[in-house]
C-alpha cells in the first residue's frame, strides 16, 4: 500500500499509518507541541474511530514525533471522497526537518490510490503552516480554506 | 469525538438552518420537520459552501408521480449555491449521483438544547 511505510529522508523518521496503540504517544505529542487537545485525541475509543478510515499518519523516530489526522467529510460508496485535515503536529525539536511534508506525502499517496477527490483545511495565520501547505500543493479556497486536489 | 452545544431548540424551528463553526470546520445544522441533521459546509462537486444554499424540494418523474413532473420533498433538499447540485439533507446523498454523499454528524436534542457530536 502506498504510504504504508516511508521515510522523511536519510536518517529521518519513518512515516506509517497510525495504530490504536499509538493513542497515548499521539496525545503526549499534542501536549508537548503546545496544541489544545482536540476531541479526536480526548479518549482512546475516539482515537480508534478516527484512525479506522485510514487517513491518519504518524512519524516515528523511536518515539512518535509527528501526527497528521485527516477525516472523511464525504464518501463515494464506502470510500472517503473528500478529506478534512483536522490536525498536523510535529514535535518542537523536529521542526524544519520536512516531517510535515513527509506526513502529507504519505497521505497524498494513500488518497490518490483510493481516488479521493481533495483535502481541505482551515487557513491559519502562521507562516510556517502556510509555507508547509503551499509546498505540499494546497491553494487558497473560498474565504478561509486551503484546498489540495488529488484529481489534477 | 466530543459533544458541542449548538443552542436552544427554539432558535432552530422546523424549516430553518444555520451554519456553525466547530473546531474550524463549518457545519450546516438543519431542522427538517422537527428532525435535526448536521452536514459539512463543503460540497462534493467543487468544494463550494453547500450549506449556504437554499432548502427546498425537487422535481421527480416516476410511477409514483404518474410519469408527470411533480414537485416533491419540499423542505428536504439542499441546493448548492455554486452550481446547483442537489443533496438530500436526511441522508447526505447527492440526487444526481446517490453513491456520493456528504458525511452526517450525530446531532440530538437534550433538555431543549441541540447538541452536535464531532
Ligand atoms: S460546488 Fe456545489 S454544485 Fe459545484
Amino acid at each position: 500500500m502506498i504510504g504504508e511505510l516511508s521515510s522523511a529522508g536519510a536518517g529521518g523518521p519513518t512515516i506509517r499509518p497510525a495504530r490504536p496503540g499509538d493513542y497515548a504517544a499521539a496525545r503526549a505529542l499534542a501536549e508537548v507541541s503546545g496544541f489544545e487537545i482536540p476531541s479526536t485525541l480526548a479518549r482512546e475509543a475516539s482515537f480508534a474511530e478516527v484512525i479506522a478510515p485510514g487517513g491518519v499518519y504518524i512519524a516515528t523516530a523511536d518515539l512518535p514525533i509527528g501526527l497528521l489526522i485527516a477525516q472523511p467529510i464525504a464518501y463515494d460508496g464506502d470510500r472517503p471522497y473528500t478529506l478534512w485535515i483536522e490536525l498536523i503536529i510535529v514535535h518542537p525539536s523536529w521542526r524544519r526537518r520536512a516531517v510535515g511534508t513527509a506526513l502529507y506525502r504519505a497521505l497524498g499517496g494513500w488518497a490518490r490510490q483510493l481516488g479521493i477527490h481533495g483535502a481541505l483545511t482551515a487557513r491559519r495565520d502562521e507562516p510556517a503552516a502556510d509555507a508547509l501547505h503551499r509546498r505540499v500543493g494546497f491553494v487558497a479556497h473560498r474565504d478561509d480554506l486551503l484546498l489540495w486536489r488529488f484529481d489534477e | 469525538m466530543a459533544e458541542h452545544i449548538i443552542g436552544p431548540v427554539a432558535e432552530l424551528p422546523p424549516g430553518s438552518h444555520r451554519v456553525v463553526k466547530v473546531r474550524n470546520l463549518e457545519i450546516g445544522i438543519f431542522n427538517v420537520g422537527g428532525a435535526f441533521y448536521a452536514l459539512p459546509n463543503i460540497c462534493t462537486h467543487q468544494f463550494g459552501p453547500l450549506c449556504a444554499g437554499t432548502v427546498n424540494g425537487t422535481t421527480a418523474c416516476s410511477a409514483a408521480t404518474d410519469w408527470r413532473f411533480a414537485w416533491v420533498r419540499e423542505g428536504e433538499i439542499l441546493t448548492c449555491p455554486w452550481h446547483g447540485m442537489e443533496f438530500d439533507i436526511t441522508t447526505g446523498r447527492c440526487l444526481a449521483n446517490p453513491k456520493v454523499r456528504v458525511r452526517q454528524y450525530p446531532i440530538a436534542v437534550e433538555d431543549g438544547i441541540v447538541k452536535l457530536t464531532l
